[in-house]
């Protein structure tokens, strides 16, 4: 509502200035100091906090799909694999901590093994499409246009990866290694120094009370 | 009958336009039944006059000849306008009113389109003057509010069937009075005495044989006369009114030599009194108003050639259809009923005089003048009935009996004929002058002519009949009459200034009427065209049936407005005659398919089925580009190939050394070289399963060199992926035997002994910088492991001391930056492995000594690490039954060959473009 102060978001507001406050002089305070001392209880509030967020995100994914599934919504079967793959691998990590595995398996922990072979295979492979998307793009960005831009892209490339290979003649990784240190390093630091600049921006508003989060409800 | 094709030509006032006569369907409407009493309408409305060819003006209705002028004043012919008498069809003023007849769906009277919107001060002045009274009471929608009443209530056996001639006549409002009540024949016999009601009532007949007698001329006169006419005329003499005879008989066309009249004529139709109407509604006798219009009873002019012979039979023929509207119309007063002075003289004259006085002199010049030489009177017998009239001692029954005598005919008697009882006028007054006749009459009346049914005529040329002409001469065919039928109530509601209520199925609701002075000219020009395309399909669409249903069942003769919108959906051909572009016509043609769904499931509803709309499923196949297919291709053989063959294992591209370790990655496995037994080194798994692939194998290269190095690693991460990715490449050290043989150990590596897998770090960025800040953080962290043992460590906030350095493995920038800036502990060296991709960002963070110290990247860094710090690991192949290259070699020239790969396509793109620009 516009123009109207509603007694949450200005309790949120102080709340959220008073630790923003607190935090910020307790970092720049000696670790010794009791300001630097209830900084870190905050600290260590935010870290709990962000912890029980896994698990909130956990039910949350769960009753989602079990109402999908009750309700035979669109898709329900997909959140039967998930569910199921839920249930299974919680199993399978209970075995794991309990040492519930006989046989063959006993002894085993199996958990790093479904993790390996199911998802870093999965995200994997699907990571490795990118190389065929951008040796395709790169086709027909020179198939399609020839300026000097496009010349520039693909001298830098060259370069790049020549000298990224192990070639007999090291004037191309001397190349390489220049352009790693001066344009690519000038780049680097100009997207950090503007990263930074965003993160004291948001800091700045947080401490000042005009962070939209805060002043909506 | 007179020829009404000529109305078909006739240009109709636009307040009457839509109609047409109909003389094909009047032909075809069955005749009368003989049981049936026949319709009784004024005069002016049944006359069967023939309209000139000339325009008609509907405001000019005065007579040929001689007559009452607009402003009431008698003139002669010479003072009188051109007869222009426009007398609509009955078609056009009732539109079929009360007509059940089929006449085709969703039909649309086309007298109708405007009529309603229609200002009645825009009406021709006749119509003006039938009333006194205003436009608006005229149009008073009350007086057509009664209901109908039945015939039997009007004393009828059956509903009358309308002549067409009627039809023709009868306007609009009348036609809300679908039934004809009792009339009061008393007034018509008064009214009747009115001689100006002949006036002009001439008629384009074919004129008769008029090689006669003189007799025959006088029979030819009095056959005119309608029975009852000859009652009115003959009974109720006025004295003072005998003079009139000369104008009424002038006015007949006896003479074409009009000899001025001073004194008009004293009958004259009723003052715009539209009570009658309802007195007809009521079946009460309508009161007789004494100021009359004369327009409302002029006739069209004669040409003078014709004049005489045709008025002799024309003239009368208006009396069938004008006395009983007399009767209607006229007040016994006003025409000296009640007089005592004219009931005197009326007792004097006798008690069945004509009703008139003629001068036995006059008339014999006037037949004596007769411009038709043909005409052949015996003036002898004419003198004689003259005289005998003159005394007012003839009655009708000598009167026939002079026919008859004339004729040589048997006496009416014999024919069942019945004159009216002889009585006294006083008593014809106060008494239906029907009351007298006898039934046999109106069957002698009917015509031979077709022999089914009488005519509904009264009187006319019917009459003939009575004094044998028609017996004798060639039975001229009669027109069918239409059937009886029933108004429908929009005629109640042809009043412009009140709203229509319309009603369609169980929806009603009123709509303001426009005028059609107000009407914008696209809406009249509509409306013109609508009234022409019903004048062409009038003919087809009386052969039409009526709608069962819907709102305009049962009304016949209107427009097929469903047959033309039907026609235009089906005929309707886009761009047979047009040109249209081809955007255009594509946009037509997905119109015309989008209609085609919405007339089938129009059509679906209609028969009542449930329309489900189809549910469209547009696959958007891609179509498969053979240029992407080829790169495609091309790029999985060069990576695949070099792990199948070692021909593609290049000298040129031979794998990397220790040697090719750039100053950075030096870095990492000289601070391995440092580590002492037992050192911590605190290693966190920052990427997730996409990086896995690629730093997976880098990260195991380096715990496998801490491992040997007797430090002991401490896996964590900043998520749990990062965790479960440490797990994954732990077990894998833990029982690598090559690791286990350069160890010198034959059991495997066991945790919290020879490495600690630790939980992840909550907070990210919070908890990075937590480590070295709170001690709770530390300890939280470091001391249970993931299996939730302790691990016997002993770190609270993490220091220089505690760990011998920190290994970061990350995939992107922000993993790097992470580590770089939140710990706060510039003391701890850290070392980062990231991949190929994240290589160049992370330079900003390398050989910083408050970042990481070294690097090491992509998979070209773990094959060079491993070739100078385990070079055992590269030994290890599978047990395989092919003979299959290394495959630490295989993928290094997989990656060679894929770096190829993509040069030499973005050569060729290059060059393929280049050859189509020179094309």
């Amino acid at each position: 509502m516009r123009g109207g102060l509603h007694l949450g978001s200005a309790l949120a507001t102080a709340l959220a200035i008073v630790t923003a406050a607190l935090v910020i002089v307790g970092l720049l305070s000696a670790e010794s100091t009791e300001v630097a001392a209830g900084s870190d209880i905050v600290l260590q509030i935010v870290s709990i906090t962000i912890a029980l967020a896994v698990l909130v995100g956990i039910w949350n994914l769960i009753s989602v799909h079990v109402g999908r599934l009750i309700r035979t919504r669109k898709g329900w079967i997909y959140s039967l694999i998930t569910l199921l793959s839920a249930v299974a691998v919680t199993a399978v990590y209970v075995m794991d901590e309990t040492a519930s595995w006989t046989g063959e398996l006993e002894g085993e922990k199996l958990s790093p093994r479904v993790f390996e072979a199911v998802q870093v295979s999965i995200e994997s492979a699907l990571a490795g499409l990118i190389v065929f998307f951008l040796t395709y793009a790169i086709y027909r960005l020179l198939y399609k246009r020839f300026t000097w831009t496009s010349i520039l892209f693909m001298v830098a490339v060259a370069i790049v990866l020549l000298g990224w290979l192990p070639l007999e003649d090291d004037s191309l990784v001397d190349l390489r290694e220049w352009l790693m240190t001066v344009p690519v390093l000038a780049g680097s630091r100009g997207l950090l120094i503007g990263i930074g600049l965003g993160t004291v921006i948001v800091g700045i508003r947080a401490l000042t009370g005009y962070d939209r989060a805060l002043r909506e409800p | 009958m007179s020829d009404n094709s000529n109305f078909d030509d006739m240009p109709l006032p636009d307040w009457l336009q839509g109609g047409s006569f109909e003389d094909d369907e009047k032909a075809k409407k069955p005749p009368p039944k003989q049981d049936e009493t026949p319709e009784v309408l004024p005069d002016w409305l049944t006359a069967d006059a023939a309209p000139s060819d000339e325009p008609l003006d509907a405001g000019d209705f005065t007579s040929s000849g001689a007559g009452y002028g607009e402003d009431g004043v008698w003139r002669e012919e010479e003072e009188l306008a051109e007869p222009e008498l426009e007398l609509p069809s009955l078609e056009d003023l009732t539109g079929g009113v009360g007509d059940t007849k089929a006449q085709g769906a969703d039909y649309v009277p086309d007298w109708f389109l405007g009529l309603e919107e229609q200002n009645l001060e825009e009406a021709p002045d006749w119509v003006q003057s039938t009333s006194s009274v205003s436009i608006d009471d005229l149009t008073d929608t009350s007086a057509f509010e009664a209901e109908v009443p039945s015939f039997e209530s009007l004393g009828m056996s059956s509903q009358p069937e309308t002549t067409a001639a009627q039809d023709e006549e009868v306007p609009d409002w009348f036609a809300s009075r679908d039934a004809v009540p009792d009339l009061d024949f008393d007034a018509a016999v008064e009214e009747e005495e009115e001689p100006d009601w002949f006036a002009g009532e001439v008629e384009a007949e074919p004129l008769p044989d008029l090689s006669m007698a003189e007799e025959d001329v006088l029979e030819d006169v009095f056959s005119d006369l309608d029975l009852d006419e000859e009652e009115d005329i003959f009974t109720f003499a006025e004295s003072d009114e005998v003079e009139e005879a000369d104008a009424f008989y002038t006015m007949g066309g006896v003479e074409d030599e009009v000899t001025p009249v001073e004194e008009k004529p004293v009958f004259q139709a009723p003052q715009a009194d539209l009570s009658w109407l309802d007195e007809i509604e009521r079946g009460s006798s309508p009161a007789i108003e004494e100021d009359v219009e004369e327009e409302e009873f002029a006739l069209p002019e004669l040409s003078e050639e014709a004049e005489l012979a045709e008025s002799e039979f024309d003239f009368l023929g208006e009396a069938e259809e004008g006395e009983l509207d007399f009767a209607t119309e006229l007040d016994l007063e006003d025409l000296g009923f009640g007089d005592e002075a004219i009931e005197e003289e009326a007792e004097d004259v006798g008690v069945f005089d004509f009703g008139f006085d003629i001068d036995s002199k006059e008339m014999e010049d006037q037949l004596d003048t007769a411009s038709d030489e043909s005409l052949k009177v015996e003036r002898g017998g004419t003198q004689k009935l003259i005289k005998d009239m003159q005394t007012s001692s003839l009655d009708i029954e000598q009167l026939l009996a002079f026919e008859a005598e004339q004729e040589g005919a048997p006496p009416p008697e014999e024919r069942g004929l019945t004159a009216l009882p002889h009585t006294s006028s006083l008593e014809l007054a106060s008494e239906d002058l029907f009351s007298g006749l006898d039934e046999d009459l109106f069957e002698s009346l009917d015509p031979p002519v077709g022999g089914e049914g009488p005519s509904l005529s009264i009187a006319g040329e019917d009459d003939l009949d009575l004094f044998g002409v028609r017996e004798q001469g060639t039975p001229e065919p009669r027109p069918e009459t239409a059937a009886p039928q029933l108004q429908p109530d929009w005629i109640a509601d042809l009043r412009p200034d009140v709203p229509v209520n319309i009603r369609a199925g169980n929806l009603e609701f009123e709509m303001e009427q426009t005028k059609i002075a107000d009407m914008p000219e696209a809406l009249r020009a509509l409306r013109e065209r609508s009234a022409a395309l019903s004048a062409l399909s009038q003919a087809e669409q009386t052969q039409q049936a009526s709608p069962a249903s819907g709102p305009l069942a049962g009304i016949v003769g209107g427009l097929g407005v469903t047959e033309i919108a039907e026609d235009l959906e089906s005929d309707f051909q886009v761009g047979a005659a047009l040109r249209v572009a081809e955007s255009q016509r594509r946009q037509i043609e997905f119109l015309e398919s989008a209609l085609s769904v919405v007339r089938r499931e129009a059509a679906a509803r209609r028969e009542g089925q449930v329309v489900i709309p189809e549910a469209v499923k547009v696959r958007t196949r891609a179509r498969p580009k053979l240029d992407r297919i080829v790169v495609s291709l091309i790029l999985l053989a060069l990576l695949i190939a070099p792990f199948i063959t070692d021909g593609l294992h290049l000298d040129a591209f031979e794998a990397p050394g220790s040697d090719r370790l750039l100053a950075d990655q030096r870095a990492v496995h000289e601070a391995v070289d440092t580590l002492e037994a037992g050192d911590y080194v605190l290693i966190s798994f920052d990427y997730g399963p996409t990086a896995a692939r690629e730093l997976n194998p880098l990260a195991e290269a380096v715990i496998r060199d801490i491992i040997k190095q007797g430090g002991i690693p401490l896996l964590t991460g900043i998520s749990p992926l990062g965790v479960l990715n440490s797990r994954s490449v732990l077990n894998d050290l833990a029982q690598d035997e090559t690791l286990l043989t350069a160890l010198n150990r034959d059991d495997a590596l066991q945790p919290r002994e020879d490495y600690v897998a630790l939980n992840y770090i909550p907070g990210e960025a919070v908890g990075i910088r937590s480590l070295t800040r709170s001690e709770l953080a530390g300890t939280t962290l470091f001391e249970v492991d993931s299996e939730g043992e302790e691990t016997g460590l002993n770190i609270g906030e993490l220091h220089n001391e505690d760990v011998a350095f920190i290994v970061v493995i990350g995939e992107t920038l922000d993993d790097a930056r992470r580590w770089a800036e939140q710990l706060n502990d510039d003391d701890i060296q850290k070392y980062l492995l990231t991949t190929a991709a994240a290589e160049p960002l992370i330079q900003a963070y390398v050989d910083d000594d408050l970042a990481y110290q070294g690097y090491l990247a992509g998979y070209r860094d773990t094959y060079s690490y491993n070739i100078a710090r385990n070079p055992e690991a590269l030994t290890t192949d599978p047990d395989s039954d092919f003979d299959l290259p290394n495959s630490s070699l295989g993928r290094w020239y997989s990656l060679t060959m894929g770096i190829l790969a993509v040069l030499g396509f973005m050569v060729l793109g290059l060059i393929v473009n280049l050859v189509r620009r020179r094309r």
